[in-house]
Order: C-alpha cells, then structure tokens, then sequence
C-alpha cells in the first residue's frame, strides 16, 4: 500500500517537475528574447549620424542594410550623467560554432584604426535577422499610396531610418518588432543613384 | 486490526520525510515565484517609466509649438523655460498631486541649446572655449579636433585621431586626451563644460539666455566683462528691476530694444551694440529632458531629447526632433 502510494506520489511529482521546468524554460527563453530586442531597440534610440557623406572622416560608415545593422550610438557609461560614442554591429551568424544574434561594440577610434571588436552573443540560436525600413507612401496617385512603404534598405547615407522592423528567425520562428529611431527620418523612397 | 507500536512509528517517520520533501519543493517554489513577481513589477515599473518619458518629451514639444507662435524672442522666464532644478511635474493620476508618492509622475525640463556654445560655428576660437572651460588649455585641442587636419594635431605617441569634421554629439570630444585628462582630475568642471557646449545649433548664441560664461567667452575684448555680468543679472527680472525694469533689460523685437537696454545696464549705445552683435534673440533649438518616475518599485527612466522648433523641412510645420538619448 505504502509503496503504491509512493510509487504514484514519485510520478506525481516527475511529472510536476517536468511540466515546471518546461514553463520556466519557456518563460526564460521569452523573457531573453524580449530582453535582446529591448537592448537593441533602445541603442538604435540613440543612434546618430557620426558623419555625413561630405565630411567623410576615415571611420566606417553606418549601414542600415538587410540583414546587417552598422551605426553609432551614444551610450551610458558608468555613472548615468555621462556617456560615450560607441560604434556598434548586429548581426546573427555562427561563430565558433554558436549560432546566433552578436553584438560588436567599440570605441570610435578602435573603429577608425581597424582594430576587431570583441563578439557579443545577444540571443542563441538566431538563425536569421531580417529589417526593412519605412518610406513614406508614395504620392497620391501612384500605386502603394496610403500606407508605409517597407523596402530592405536605407538608401539615405546622410540621413537615420525613422522606423525599422527587425525580423529575427529562431528555431523556425520569427519574431517581429518595430523599433522607433526618434531622431530618424520618414521620407519618400527614391531610387539610389547607379554608383 | 490496530497496528502494533512498530509500524505505527515508521509510518510517522515516512510521513515527515514525505513532508520534508514537499515542503522543500515548495519553499524552492514559492522563492522563484517571488522573484519572478518582482522581476515582472519591475518590468511593469520600467515601461510604465519609460512610456511616461515619451509622452513628456511629446508634451514638451506641444508647449515649444505653443510658444513660438506667440513671441518673436525667448528668454529665461518664457513659457517654455523649465530648468532641472524646479521641473514641471506631470502626475500619471488625474487630481494627485506632488503629495502623492506613491503616484507615478513626469519631470520636464527644458534647456535652450542657443544659451551655450555653438561648436561647429565657424567664429568658435581656442580661447573662447578655454574661458568656458574655466581656464582649462583644452581650447586648441577642440580645435584641432574640429578643423582640416594639420601638422598641428601630429600626435603619433598618442592612440588618438581628429575627427577634422563637426561634431554631432557633444559626447564624441571625450576621445580628445586633454578633455580625459580634464574628465579624469576634475569630473564636475568636465561634465559643466561639456553641458556649456552645443553641436546642435550653427549659433548664433541667444543673448537673453547665453549663460554668463559663453558670454563673457563671446563678448571678451570688446565688452567689459561688468557690464556682461550687469546684464546677465538684471535680464528678466521683471518690472520690480530699476531703472528700466521689465523686458526692457532683453533683447527683443521692438524698435527701442537697443535704447531700452543701455538705459538698464546704465551704459552706452556702442557698448550695448557690441554686446547684441553677431547674437541673436531667439531659440531654434532646445533639450528637452523627461524622467518618467514609478515609486513603487523604484524606477527612473530619463529621455533627452535635442527639438528643432522650425525649419524640420518641406511639410513639417511643428517641431521635430533632432536627436534622442535614451
């Protein structure tokens, strides 16, 4: 009776364990995500122009791409009152095996030697990272006015992208987010000139 | 059927094992539970701080809108004026007031960009920035930063390169040895002086709002350093100032502005024209800082965001926004 009892009582308990290590996995798993994407919105936030086309100082260029993000943003450093300019990367792709979203962050001068950045794994597993910018819709009468006009590239070199949907696909499944860049532009698109 | 003394103990024996276990489970449980809810309050705190930011910094930009279509020259004491040290503060309940500390609220603050240093202005000299430094020799570094590159600014001993291009964050002059120097033996006078400096405006500086040391830096040699600190004093302070007294003791848009002002600073008309030339009286550009506040759980979220009142371009009528931190 008493092994019975005990017997059911282990499964019981087996069976709680794993439905709670399964939840909290979950949870964790989600709660990563969110905090990856939070991170990443609130540094694009912050986002400036370093330089413009014609002043061309021999730094890299920020590239607001397809699957890249490439830009300068000014960041808290220690105490909350001051802060510095930190050239930072996105991008998901494996490396040393790891799968994954990476962040690179260093300080300008590091970037206008060459010198590589440390990788950063922001979110494990991050198979794809998918943006498309927003344009304003097309004048009245031409096909797709009414609404944002979402392409997969910034084509204004001089100028931030106002809004960016980031993609990003884990395990088959893709998260979605708008991110607000509050001093970006909203314009409409125009055809980059043949360079 | 009763059992015998034996049984009966080890029975009470497997029950308080049994006991201890589920009670460990749910010490175990309740523990992670507890720090889940904390973590989540906070989390809720921290949106509800952060989205109480936004919205100060998108009311703050409804009040400079409102402002600018009523006077053609700003000044301390304008309705757009809110310093750090006495905020507007915007309670998230409707009806509580500053009283209520467990209601979460908004501080505004906002700060003219034209009262300080315009550093990609072309007129912008080493000495001028020393004098704002406080006497720190940090001037002609700022301007070997900023100019075309020179011999000058040769430095192979140091891991250090020029931008030789403006700046578009006041943060990006933390690259330049002297000011590390500075940010490393007196951080209060570097954070100060950085705080007196502007990437965000092409100048000219606003003179009703100049603080006294971009002022004195811009007026050096051609205006008695009294008279500046004269006018820095008696601007706005209202009708009860004699003689003058008023806006009479401002520069503005009416005809005996310049007359006005000499009778108030007690000087000559040459004098006050060299203290109003090359600056002007009104602000294009200003910072606007929101910190939302939750008190329970303790939460700040700060925002400062740098408005361009006029001038966003073709179709933009209101104010916009030029740049974000965050």
């Amino acid at each position: 009776m008493i092994a019975i009892l005990f017997v059911g009582l282990g499964a019981h308990l087996r069976g709680g364990i794993m439905v709670w290590r399964r939840t909290t996995d979950t949870v964790e798993r989600m709660q990563r995500r969110r905090a990856a994407l939070d991170r990443l919105g609130q540094e694009l936030a912050s986002a400036f122009m370093y330089s413009s086309p014609d002043q061309a100082p021999p730094v890299p260029p920020a590239e607001f791409g397809a699957q890249r993000l490439v830009w300068y943003s000014s960041m808290a450093s220690g105490s909350a009152r001051t802060r510095l300019v930190r050239f930072v990367q996105y991008a998901c792709g494996p490396i040393d095996d790891t799968q994954g979203l990476w962040r690179w962050s260093q300080p300008v001068p590091m970037a206008r030697h060459g010198a590589p950045a440390a990788a950063e794994l922001v979110l494990e597993g991050c198979e794809r990272l998918s943006l498309r910018y927003a344009y304003l819709p097309a004048p009245e009468g031409q096909a797709g006015s009414g609404q944002l006009d979402w392409r997969p590239a910034w084509v204004t070199a001089d100028k931030l992208p106002r809004l960016i949907e980031l993609s990003v696909t884990l395990n088959g499944e893709t998260l979605r987010r708008v991110v607000v860049v509050p001093a970006g532009e909203l314009k409409v698109y125009e055809t980059p000139p043949a360079s | 059927m009763g059992m015998t003394d034996g049984r009966r103990g080890s029975l009470l024996v497997i029950t308080l094992w049994v006991m201890t276990i589920l009670t460990v489970f749910a010490v175990a449980i309740a523990r992670y539970l507890s720090v889940e809810i904390r973590v989540t309050k906070y989390r809720v705190a921290r949106e509800q701080a952060r989205a109480l930011a936004h919205g100060g910094v998108l009311i703050a930009m409804q009040r400079l809108s409102t402002d600018a279509a009523q006077e053609p020259y700003d000044w301390l004491e304008d309705d757009w004026a809110l310093t750090a040290s006495e905020p507007w503060r915007i309670m998230a309940r409707a009806g509580a007031s500053a009283a209520d500390d467990d209601v979460p609220w908004v501080d505004i603050a906002i700060i003219d960009e034209e009262r300080k240093l315009a550093l990609n202005a072309s007129g912008v000299t080493a000495a001028m920035l020393d004098q704002v430094a406080g006497g720190a020799p940090v001037g002609q570094a700022i301007i070997d930063y900023l100019d075309a590159a020179d011999t000058a600014e040769d430095q192979p001993a140091l891991p250090y390169y020029p931008k030789n291009a403006a700046v578009q964050a006041v943060e990006e002059l933390r690259e330049i040895p002297a000011l590390q120097d500075l940010a490393r033996t007196d951080p209060a006078s570097f954070i100060a002086f950085l705080n007196q400096l502007s990437p965000y405006t092409p100048g000219p500086a606003n003179v009703n709002t100049a603080s006294t040391e971009v002022l004195v830096a811009l007026k050096a040699g051609t205006v008695p350093s009294g008279i500046v600190q004269s006018f820095v004093e008696l601007r706005g302070l209202g009708a009860a100032n004699e003689p003058g007294g008023g806006d009479d003791c401002l520069l503005t848009d009416q005809p005996s502005s310049l007359a006005d002002l000499a009778v108030c600073l007690g000087t000559d008309a040459p004098t006050v024209q060299n203290l109003v030339e090359t600056l002007g009286s009104q602000s294009s550009v200003l910072t606007v800082t929101a910190e939302g506040v939750v008190p329970q759980p303790p939460v700040r979220y700060r925002v400062e965001a740098v408005v361009r009142r006029t001038g966003c371009g073709a179709g933009v009528t209101g104010p916009c926004i030029v740049a974000w931190r965050e």
